[in-house]
């Protein structure tokens, strides 16, 4: 008896509650279709205000400030004027070390003193230094731009970041690293000797003590190569410790000794590739240095340096010139600027609808092919660490 | 009279041999306690409290001091000491030091003697050219000798590997030789001849006049006589020579680190530099400078306050000495020197404005740098910038070490042992350090905070950099002039004030022009210490050079037409000071008719 009162309650109770949901969902999807109809239209009208009333705080606030590394500070002058010349909002940019500029910026805000509104600095002192301190604010927010919110138009369909919460270091560009590339002076190595190198170990070998030149850690640029290396299948932890202290390697932690040690011959081959734009500018003029690669196992994209990623600062002190700053530089327009200003570019944009411009060859992506990017996977910034201060310890060891 | 007792002949305060600083009467003592207590606050806040929050910090052995929490402890201590290499270069410091030294000592010596005390032709200019060899920055002349003594493609080793006699270039700019070489081209002799000339200027020649008259040469004058009187400025350079010993790097870090020489603060300004620096270690390892301190201001008291090294006096006779033949002799040979010294890198920056690739003759020249620069708009901010606080410090700097020179040699303030020791102190760390020092000062002092990022800011500091030298320079040219003038002047009414500006101002003018240009240059050329003050409306050119300059950026084109502004501002306000401080000092010219050492007619003051 009671099973069947309580069935006959359940039937009537699965009736109400079949007609309610059905009732529920026929309003949902009304609903939903007049909020569609509705939203789709006037969405550009609304993003066309929303951006003239950006545009008009941002003017107001007359510049947006960058603390930034050593590629958008050497290279972006041109994009920055774009900006610049399209919005009247002028562009401040720190254009010192990265170390020392996050150190001064962390010090302001500790002093409640707030400068800079955007970074263009590395995912590594995002990571190490400005995501630990609570100095950034989520990024996606600050996005608005129809052409930037399509996540369609981005590699892989999605954002990518490069911090542990995947929220505050976006990055937009990549270098595509599948092939390990080297520098040679072919005035003091011929080609048939220089053939005869066919893996990076052959470079630690006797033959060539005296010859390799290398960028010192105290280079950003160093430890980001050596942190490659000690995660690539192609070297791995041996072969970091005997570059670094096999004394077959002369380093320098200037970029323009080691350029001059190339070019000149005084130590012939670089067999890390860094400043690769310099380096293809010099080669296409004339110079005797060459590009070569060696095979590399895993193919894969790379975050490089400071160029690689955006992120924007807690208490902004120009928050809607920032805001117009994220959304242009991330649109097509501010993209193929980038990828038009700047010469022998290494590394790409992430977006897939502008054209490649001075992006090199060899850094582009194909399309539809799926990269490994080990700098968007959220632990990558720990681990990072813990093989930096590995490779610093072995650095110490050799400075003697 | 004996040569040795006529250096003493001016003695008016010494007993046994020892003597007791020349003081004048001290202001009533509640005045006195109050200036002091006022000038030990400003300067200790401003000087060394950096350096204690430095110190104290170091404690702190967070490896991140700007992310990690403090956490107290003495790890930096052991391992800033454990890090390989660490002793090894500074012995290495120790051997370039000794080596530049002990060359440029003694040549910067007899250049200031030949300068200051003899009739060489166009000593004046021959002087300034020093100043203009000191205005050029280290890394220009470095990279000039580079680009002359590199063994592979040095201009020179090129040439002299065309010569028969020659397998190769012999020479190598990258060997302990060639760092000291490079020292001394740099600012090993420019420095020591600048400092020392105006001290020699202020001989009193009636003393070398009295030796002549016992029968010596003007050899034997200069070393029993010229040399004795003249302990107390050479002692002083040779101290602030010392302090450096650990701190400058630059030619050191680009010569050095090719075959792999490190020296001790190529050490400290690794750590520093690094993406993320480690400012505890690098503490550590600077203070080390602060336990020479310990050394130096004993020993250079000892041997000012042993003796009285008054050569200027209400008696002051002017008067130089003629070398005849060998007056030009000495021209010749100086000229080459200043030759050597300022061409080279002046011709280095100048060309390398126009090359489109510093180094690279085949890539041709162009005008894009200058292009690139000049269209900055933060290029004429930077001008403007540094105009304002380096006249600032020409003109504020000299005025207030000389007073507190004054009060450290001229009166009896209690308390001048702890202001010494304030003086000496600061000049111990590094400016890559002092400035995060200095950062934290401003930051967390309630007050100073909101001149963060202005100008003010980068003008107290400018004002106060240099104090070590300009201090003590002052303290050396105070004890040179003895105190019966100033107490003529206060007998006849005159107050402090009026004193010290219409007698000792005029009497130290030679010491504070160059002081003025000193200044000038330092505040022109200051970095490290300013650079985490400064915001980008208030850049400085010094900083635009080093930024577009540094690892990241490398446009060492653009940083050499900065530096060519740099130079430019620096020269023509030194002949403008030094013209105005020409009149006004004293003058060894006014009366060489009078002086017997002199037999040759009197010259045109304009000749000098």
């Amino acid at each position: 008896m009671t099973n069947f009162v309580q069935i006959n309650f359940n039937r009537h109770a699965k009736a109400r509650a079949e007609r309610a949901i059905r009732g529920f969902l026929s309003a949902a999807a009304l609903t939903l279709a007049g909020v569609v109809v509705l939203a789709a239209a006037p969405a550009s009208a609304d993003f066309k205000a929303d951006w003239a009333k950006l545009i008009a705080a941002a003017e107001k606030e007359g510049k947006v400030s960058i603390a930034a590394g050593g590629a958008p500070s050497r290279q972006y002058r041109h994009v920055f004027n774009k900006f610049y010349e399209k919005f009247g909002v002028s562009v401040e940019v720190s254009r010192g070390g990265a170390g020392r500029t996050t150190s001064r910026v962390l010090a302001e805000r500790k002093a409640k003193k707030y400068t800079m509104d955007i970074a263009l600095i590395s995912v590594r002192i995002n990571n190490q230094r400005l995501v630990p301190t609570n100095a950034l604010i989520p990024f996606e927010p600050l996005l608005i731009h129809p052409e930037v919110i399509d996540k369609s138009k981005w590699y892989g369909g999605k954002y990518w970041y490069g911090d542990k919460y995947l929220k505050h270091t976006f990055f937009y560009t990549a270098g595509v690293i599948d092939k390990n590339f080297f520098w040679y002076n072919t005035k003091k190595i011929s080609a048939a000797e220089i053939s005869t190198i066919k893996s990076q170990w052959d470079f630690l070998k006797p033959k060539w003590k005296g010859k390799v030149q290398g960028g010192a850690m105290e280079d950003p640029s160093g430890i980001r190569q050596m942190n490659d290396a000690w995660q690539s299948a192609d070297r791995g932890p041996d072969w970091v410790r005997k570059y670094l202290t096999g004394g077959n390697v002369t380093f320098s932690a200037d970029r323009r000794i080691l350029e001059t040690w190339l070019v000149k011959g005084r130590y012939p081959i670089k067999a890390v590739s860094t400043a690769e734009e310099d380096l293809r500018t010099l080669a296409k003029k004339g110079l005797p240095i060459k590009q070569m690669s060696l095979p590399k196992k895993v193919g894969l994209l790379r975050a490089s340096g400071s160029g690689c990623c955006i992120s924007a600062f807690a208490n902004a002190p120009h928050p809607n010139a920032a805001k117009l700053f994220a959304n242009w530089f991330l649109s097509k327009e501010g993209q193929t600027a980038i990828h038009t200003t700047i010469p022998n570019l290494a590394r790409s944009s992430l977006r897939n609808d502008i054209p490649f411009g001075h992006v090199e060859k060899d850094h582009r992506r194909t399309p539809g092919k799926k990269y490994s990017y080990p700098d968007a996977d959220p632990k990558s910034g720990a681990r990072n660490k813990k093989i930096q201060n590995k490779i610093m310890k072995i650095w110490g060891s050799r400075q003697r | 009279m004996s040569i040795g007792q006529v250096a003493g002949a001016t003695a008016n305060n010494c007993q046994n041999g020892r003597c007791k600083p020349p003081s004048t009467k001290p202001s009533r003592a509640g005045t006195g306690h109050f200036i002091m207590a006022v000038v030990l606050l400003v300067l200790g806040y401003f000087l060394i409290w950096p350096v204690i929050l430095l110190l104290i910090n170091s404690f702190n052995i967070a490896t991140d001091w700007f992310v990690e929490p403090r956490t107290w402890g003495i790890a930096h201590w052991i391992n800033a000491f454990e890090k390989p290499g660490v002793f090894s270069s500074l012995y290495n410091s120790i051997l370039i030091w000794g080596l530049t030294m002990a060359i440029s000592f003694p040549i910067g010596l007899a250049i200031a003697w030949a300068l200051g005390r003899t009739k060489v032709p166009g000593s004046r200019w021959l002087e300034f050219s020093f100043w203009v060899a000191y205005m050029v920055p280290a890394i220009p002349t470095t990279i000039a000798w580079i680009s002359l003594l590199d063994p592979d493609i040095g201009l020179i080793n090129v040439v002299l590997a065309e010569l028969p006699f020659f397998e190769q270039g012999p020479f190598n700019i990258f060997s302990i030789e060639g760092i000291v070489w490079a020292n001394l081209m740099g600012h090993g002799i420019a420095i020591k001849v600048m400092l020392l000339t105006p001290a020699f200027r202020n001989m009193d020649a009636s003393l070398e006049e009295a030796a002549r008259a016992s029968g010596a040469g003007n050899l034997r004058t200069a070393f029993r006589v010229t040399l004795p009187l003249m302990i107390t400025p050479m002692v002083l350079v040779f101290a602030l020579q010392t302090l450096k010993i650990f701190s400058s790097f630059e030619t050191e870090f680009l010569l050095g680190l090719p075959f792999g020489f490190y020296v001790y603060s190529t050490k400290i300004f690794m750590l520093v530099r690094d993406e993320i620096p480690n400012y505890g270690e690098a503490t550590v390892l600077a203070s080390v400078t602060l336990l020479l301190i310990l050394v130096i201001i004993p020993v250079q008291r000892w041997i000012i306050e042993r003796r009285n090294y008054t050569t200027i006096t209400g008696n002051f006779k002017p008067g130089l000495i003629d070398l005849g033949a060998w007056n030009y002799v000495v021209f010749g040979a100086i000229s080459s020197l200043v030759v050597l010294l300022t061409v080279g890198p002046l011709c280095v920056l100048m060309l390398g404005s126009f090359m489109t690739r510093i180094g690279y003759f085949s890539l041709g020249y162009t005008l894009e740098h200058w292009i690139f620069v000049l269209n900055d708009p933060v290029f004429l901010k930077s001008l403007w910038t540094t105009l304002i606080i380096a006249s600032t410090a020409a003109f504020g700097s000299p005025l207030l070490f000389s007073v507190v020179a004054y009060i450290l040699v001229r009166t009896r303030f209690p308390g001048r042992g702890i202001l010494d020791l304030i003086i000496w102190g600061s000049g111990a760390i590094p400016g890559i350090l002092s400035g995060l020092g200095l950062l934290w000062v401003f930051l967390g002092t309630p007050g100073l905070n909101v001149l963060f990022g202005t100008i003010w800011a980068l003008i107290i500091v400018v004002l106060l950099q240099g104090n070590t030298t300009g201090v003590n320079m002052m303290k050396g040219a105070f004890v040179q002039i003895g105190s019966d003038m100033e107490e003529a002047a206060r007998v006849a009414g005159a107050g402090w004030v009026r004193t010290y500006f219409r007698i000792w101002l005029p009497l130290l003018m030679p010491t504070l022009v160059l002081l003025a240009v000193f200044n000038f240059v330092l505040a022109a050329g200051a970095t490290a210490n300013i650079i985490l003050l400064a915001s980008r409306d208030t850049l400085t050119l010094s900083i635009l050079a080093l930024e577009l300059s540094t690892v990241g950026v490398s446009n060492r084109e653009a940083a050499s037409i900065v530096s060519i502004f740099i130079l430019l501002l620096t020269v023509v306000v030194a002949i403008g000071v030094r013209a105005c401080g020409v009149r006004l000092g004293v003058r060894h010219d006014m009366a060489i008719a009078d002086a017997p050492i002199n037999p040759s007619p009197p010259r045109a003051p304009v000749d000098r």
